[in-house]
């Protein structure tokens, strides 16, 4: 393992942002790819997101593995959001979802956790996806459990420095996701054919 | 030429002879040399085999055997000075050797054998232009085109000299005569072969001239008849714009601008013409200004896109025009829901008007409130904007803040949008900026790094990055980090000099005399001249080329830059610079001897090339390296000492702040801290041999050895050379082409006076006098002139007084110089600059005054707005010891009041401007995250470098004590307010 458990941090789900009017759709470009030229721009996102600081090492890693298993929410040609991905064996472990704070109630950490699906199905070797949430996260909870991720596991004294200290282990069945997708595309394949939203870049400016 | 030398040689030698110089001509070089060889063995005197075989050898390598070749030719010219071939090498050598004029000396004897050689006269004239000689190049020019009349470049050449001797009716005359010969042989092509552009230049050069010779009816015929044959349409349709202007056709004017605008709405010279076409110029009486709103409303409508259609109005328009806010508030709305982080810029000729400054502050205020509210909008509105808006806003508010002076709101403004997005490099540029203008270089480096650090991959913030850490004088980090855009397979030092990279080495220069490595300092600034040379030497090549493309108009304007390129700012400042550093090393001759003697220097440095040695290789600068190296936040405490950074020492101050000032549990956290660095030290000593050996490596990469080939890589050799004499030649190049620059005028003032050039000097005070008479570097320069002409000897003084004499009475009637200088100490006692210099001239002419003068530059009513002038007044002071005690501390009161973020006075202040840049690395940014917090276990990641957990330091203490006040104060504040409300 090459994170040790105890610095595996769950995004905290700030409280809802009172919103009175409809929220813009931002002009987020997906496209970018992480590289040794931009990953402090991660860092500083994750830094700013998460109560832990990731080592020297977790960055090295992030920038040798497949790029696809990262994904950057650029918006007016800054770093506002990530997504972060390890294949351990058969299962897709995420270890980072975040979106800066300003730019959340966007359907960004969406679109992410979305195009992170589309990539673990489109990947057969995987059965399995999964992550770690601090069990006062609920309103983390209540987002993974919108795309199907199950509670599975507690596991106590998982984080050293916050409180509580314990963490669900939240999972995601690939093979039946698979299926279903399958299912869908045959029900919905005679009438007009959608053809799933691609992952590659949406928008760009 | 050839048969004529050939034929005083025997037949078979003859043979040899013209096979040399086929080889010659073919660059078969050495089979060239054997038979020069060959002949001289028979015939050692014989003069043209001499001097060719000083060409074969200039021509093979001429740097090795230049003094060997202009000794063969040389010889030559001995053994027969009437031959033509022996001066045309002579002077082909010479021409390699890039001295012209001694060329074109040659070329003219040889010339006079034979003048009808046209190689010989095609060589001639290149030199003469390129050493400026026009009435000559005239000459030969002339004779070319007597000689040739059919070639092209001949013609062109003949009406070029013309031009640059200033007889442009001639050179029209000559230019219609050729255009005449085109048409015959034009016709003949078929219609649809490719547009000619050398005609359609040829055109463009004609009508040029007619523009110069103000014939407007005769240029605008040009361009109507050969409309269809000038391909260069804007510059086309610029030309009649203009001449049309000039022809009181101002309707047909305006329509030409209006349709260069639609062809590129940025251009600024447009605009103006446009403007000037419809009676806009100058000052705008009311009527005349609502004329110009509603050109540029229409404009904007057909331009949308366009910021000059936004900014021309705004610069123009008076504030109290009724258009004025209105358009300004578009634009800048317009610019933020964009995204342009560059706004500002475009921005900044507004603040020449403080009415302007109201209304942009204004404005900023209620997008702000607008922006921040609930709503998230602008006034106005009925959608919410962007996330990101806020953020621009909030830089231009920051840069506007900023540029008022108002450093500290600045602060706040431009962190508080960090906290929004930290992810945004210009918002840390822009905080490296404020630093800046606290006066606080060292924190204007470290954020400058870590808004470079944020894309690896931005030249331009990289760049800024390199300025900023050599201002902070660090040229050693510079050097690393400029290296990072160089070319990959050569030394980035030689790369720089490839690329002519000026800014670089003057930064680097003025770096290196701030800290006292003279040697290095000239090593530096001495390339921005030589690079200034090369520039001169290599338009050598273009005379010929331009003629031959007919790029006539680029290159009349190349000749132009060539006459002008000792104006250039780079190259002036690099000349000022080197001037000081030259009066330094004349001033003190110490400074003369290197501080290490070079076996020295060389046994330190074959000691580091065995340490680097024993280590692994160096890492190129990757990811690893590169995160690790160049932020002092982030320096690994077992690197303390090895990098030379301003700030690694504060910090090793900081982490080891003695145990009594801990609390207990501070304490016992210190220990456990210790204990885990020593395990993880015994763990990863192979890590840290790789780390001293990189850091080793670091240094020995650093601007003390920038080059291996170099043969004196520590400028010793220059501290050697005769200071002034260097000094001299600047000046005098600095004089003859700025006669208008102050700076210039006062350089050469400090090397005159130290040669003793009385009268020279005196020139330079009359044109710096000239320029900015109430100057207070002019004053001094003056006072010091007569001062040392007081002193010199009576010998020189008696002649020189007798000369100066009338000029000394004209400038300061006959006053004494304490006099003179009680007076202008008077009349300008509200201006620091001004007083400090009257101080500066007290010390030198009136020495018991001084502790009135003293007072005079600490009193309430003496100030400057510029921080430089407080911290040269800081210095001065400092220097007088005890003398100048009172008044120094008198003056640190009044600077810490005046700029209360600048380092210099306010010494708590020292390295307040990086706390946050421990923020921004997330220390202690989470609330989750206790200060102090122990670092991760070690066994936890048994195959990694441990993890760079930074102990939290005094600082970082205070840093989140001050945090959580400021958020618990914030947090009453609202509680009062809901409380209020309620």
């Amino acid at each position: 393992m090459a994170i040790p458990s105890s610095k595996i941090i769950v995004c905290r789900y700030d409280p809802v942002v009172e919103r009175h009017h409809p929220v813009p759709e931002l002009k987020v470009n997906y496209g970018v790819h992480v590289t040794e030229k931009n990953i402090e721009q991660l860092r500083k996102l994750n830094i700013a997101c998460f109560p832990v600081r990731y080592g020297e090492q977790f960055y090295r890693d992030v920038v040798k593995r497949d790029p696809k298993l990262t994904i950057l929410a650029y918006y007016a040609d800054n770093l506002i959001g990530a997504i972060g991905c390890r294949v351990e064996e058969n299962k897709l472990y995420i270890m980072t979802l975040c979106v800066l704070k300003p730019y959340r109630r966007m359907h960004i950490g969406r679109i992410l956790l979305e195009k992170m699906l589309e990539v673990a199905a489109a990947d057969e070797s995987l059965t399995e996806m999964y992550l770690n949430v601090q069990t006062s996260n609920e309103c983390a909870m209540a987002f993974y459990s919108q795309f199907g991720f199950e509670k599975d596991a507690e596991i106590r004294n998982y984080y050293r420095r916050l409180e509580p200290n314990s963490c669900f282990v939240l999972t995601k069945d690939l093979v039946a996701f698979r299926q279903q997708r399958a299912a869908a595309a045959a029900v919905a394949a005679p009438i007009a054919a959608p053809a799933p939203v691609a992952p590659s870049p949406a928008a760009s400016d | 030429m050839m048969d004529s030398a050939a034929a005083k040689l025997p037949q078979r030698e003859g043979s040899i002879f013209k096979g040399m110089i086929k080889a010659y001509d073919d660059k078969e070089y050495k089979k060239a040399l054997s038979s020069a060889d060959l002949i001289l063995a028979g015939f050692p005197n014989h003069a043209e085999t001499l001097a060719m075989k000083g060409l074969i050898l200039s021509s093979q390598d001429h740097a090795a055997h230049k003094k060997e070749a202009l000794d063969l030719a040389k010889e030559a010219i001995k053994q027969d000075i009437r031959s033509l071939l022996c001066w045309h090498v002579f002077g082909m050598i010479h021409r390699t050797d890039k001295n012209y004029t001694e060329a074109a000396r040659c070329f003219q004897v040889a010339i006079r054998s034979d003048p009808s050689n046209l190689r010989i006269l095609n060589d001639l004239a290149q030199c003469q232009v390129q050493i400026r000689d026009y009435p000559g190049f005239l000459r030969t020019r002339h004779a070319l085109m007597t000689a040739q009349p059919t070639q092209k470049q001949n013609w062109l050449g003949f009406v070029v000299a013309l031009h640059l001797v200033g007889q442009r009716q001639k050179a029209l005359e000559a230019c219609n005569a050729y255009l005449g010969t085109i048409p015959a042989t034009k016709k003949e092509l078929p219609p649809s072969s490719e547009p000619d552009v050398e005609q359609s230049e040829l055109f463009l050069y004609k009508v040029q001239l007619q523009v110069e010779l103000e014939r407007w009816a005769e240029a605008l015929q040009t361009l109507d008849q050969q409309e269809a044959d000038i391909i260069d349409k804007p510059v086309w349709l610029q030309q009649r714009a203009l001449v049309l202007f000039k022809l009181g056709r101002l309707q047909d004017a305006e329509v030409c601008y209006r349709e260069l605008i639609d062809f590129n709405s940025e251009c600024h010279a447009d605009h103006y013409g446009l403007q000037e076409a419809l009676g806009l110029k100058g000052d705008l009486t009311p009527e005349k200004a609502d004329r110009m709103a509603a050109l540029y409303q229409d404009l904007r409508q057909k331009h949308p896109a366009s910021i000059t259609c936004f900014t021309m109005p705004l610069i123009a328009l008076p504030a109290s025009h009724p258009s004025f806010r209105p358009t300004l508030d578009c634009f800048l709305r317009r610019c933020f829901v964009k995204g342009m982080p560059a706004a500002f810029i475009e921005a900044k000729p507004l603040y020449a008007s403080p009415e302007k400054v109201a209304v942009i502050d204004e404005l900023l205020r209620g997008y702000v409130e607008g922006l921040t509210s609930p709503a998230q909008r602008f006034a106005g509105d009925d959608h919410e904007a962007g996330a990101a808006v806020i953020v621009f806003v909030w830089l231009f508010q920051a840069q506007h803040l900023d540029r008022r002076g108002l450093f500290q709101e600045a602060l706040a403004v431009i962190e508080g949008a960090i906290r929004h997005t930290p992810t945004m490099l210009d918002l840390l540029a822009c905080k490296s900026r404020i630093a800046k203008h606290c006066g606080d270089v060292k924190a204007a480096a470290q954020w400058m790094d870590a808004a470079r650090r944020m894309d690896l991959a931005d030249r331009s913030a990289n760049t800024n990055s390199v300025k900023y850490w050599l201002r902070a004088d660090e040229p050693v980090v510079a050097a690393r980090l400029v290296a990072l855009f160089a070319k990959q397979d050569s030394e980035a030092h030689e790369h720089l000099c490839d690329m002519q990279c000026m800014w670089y080495f003057l930064e680097k220069g003025r770096a290196h005399h701030r800290m006292g490595e003279y040697s290095m300092a000239l090593k530096s600034l001495r390339l921005v001249d030589k690079f200034l040379g090369e520039m001169i030497d290599d338009q050598f090549e273009f005379h010929n080329y331009c003629l031959r493309k007919c790029t006539l108009r680029a290159y009349m304007q190349m000749l132009d830059l060539g006459q002008s390129i000792y104006t250039n700012r780079y190259w002036m400042a690099a000349a000022v610079e080197l001037i000081k550093v030259y009066c330094d090393l004349a001033d003190r001759p110490e400074l003369r001897t290197p501080r290490k003697s070079p076996a020295e220097l060389a046994r330190e440095a074959a000691e580091e090339a065995a340490k680097k040695a024993q280590g692994p290789a160096p890492a190129p600068f990757d990811l690893d390296l590169d995160l690790d190296l160049v932020c002092p936040a982030r320096q690994r405490t077992h690197w303390d000492g090895v990098i030379p950074m301003g700030a690694v020492g504060r910090w090793v101050v900081a982490v080891a702040a003695s145990p009594e000032d801990l609390s207990p549990e501070e304490r016992k956290k210190a220990k456990l801290r210790a204990k885990q660095a020593e395990k993880r030290k015994a763990k990863k000593e192979d890590h840290d041999t790789a780390a001293t050996a990189a850091a080793a490596a670091l240094l020995e990469e650093s601007s003390l050895k920038t080059s291996k080939t170099d043969e004196d890589p520590y400028g010793h050799k220059l501290l050697a050379l005769d200071p002034l004499a260097e000094a001299a030649r600047l000046a005098k190049l600095l004089e003859e082409h700025s006669p208008r620059s102050l700076e210039a005028r006062l350089a050469a003032f400090e090397v005159s006076l130290r040669r003793g050039k009385y009268l020279l000097a005196l020139r330079s005070v009359r044109g710096a006098l000239a320029v900015a008479p109430e100057s207070p570097d002019a004053h001094c320069a003056l006072i010091r002139l007569f001062h040392s002409v007081d002193q010199a000897s009576p010998a020189v003084a008696g002649r020189v007084a007798e000369l100066l004499g009338p000029h000394r009475a004209e400038l300061m009637g006959q006053q004494s110089l304490a006099q003179f200088n009680r007076a202008w100490m008077g009349r300008h006692g509200t201006s620091m600059p001004s007083v400090l210099a009257g101080l500066r001239m007290v010390g030198l002419v009136e020495a018991e005054a001084e502790a009135a003068a003293l007072g005079q530059l600490v009193a309430p009513e003496c100030t400057s707005p510029k921080l430089a002038d407080w911290r040269h007044a800081h210095a001065y002071l400092a220097g007088l010891g005890t003398r100048g005690a009172a008044a120094l501390q008198e003056l640190v009161a009044r600077g810490a009041a005046r700029f209360p973020m600048a380092p210099l006075f306010v010494a708590a202040r020292a390295g307040a401007l990086t706390d946050d840049l421990l923020v921004l690395e997330g220390l202690p940014s989470g609330s989750t995250v206790a200060p102090g917090q122990t670092p991760p276990e070690e066994d936890d990641d048994a195959d990694e470098p441990p993890e760079e957990y930074i102990p939290i330091s005094a600082r970082g203490q205070a840093v989140y004590e001050r945090m959580q006040a400021a958020k618990a104060a914030a947090a009453a504040a609202a509680a009062a307010a809901a409380a209020g409300s309620s």
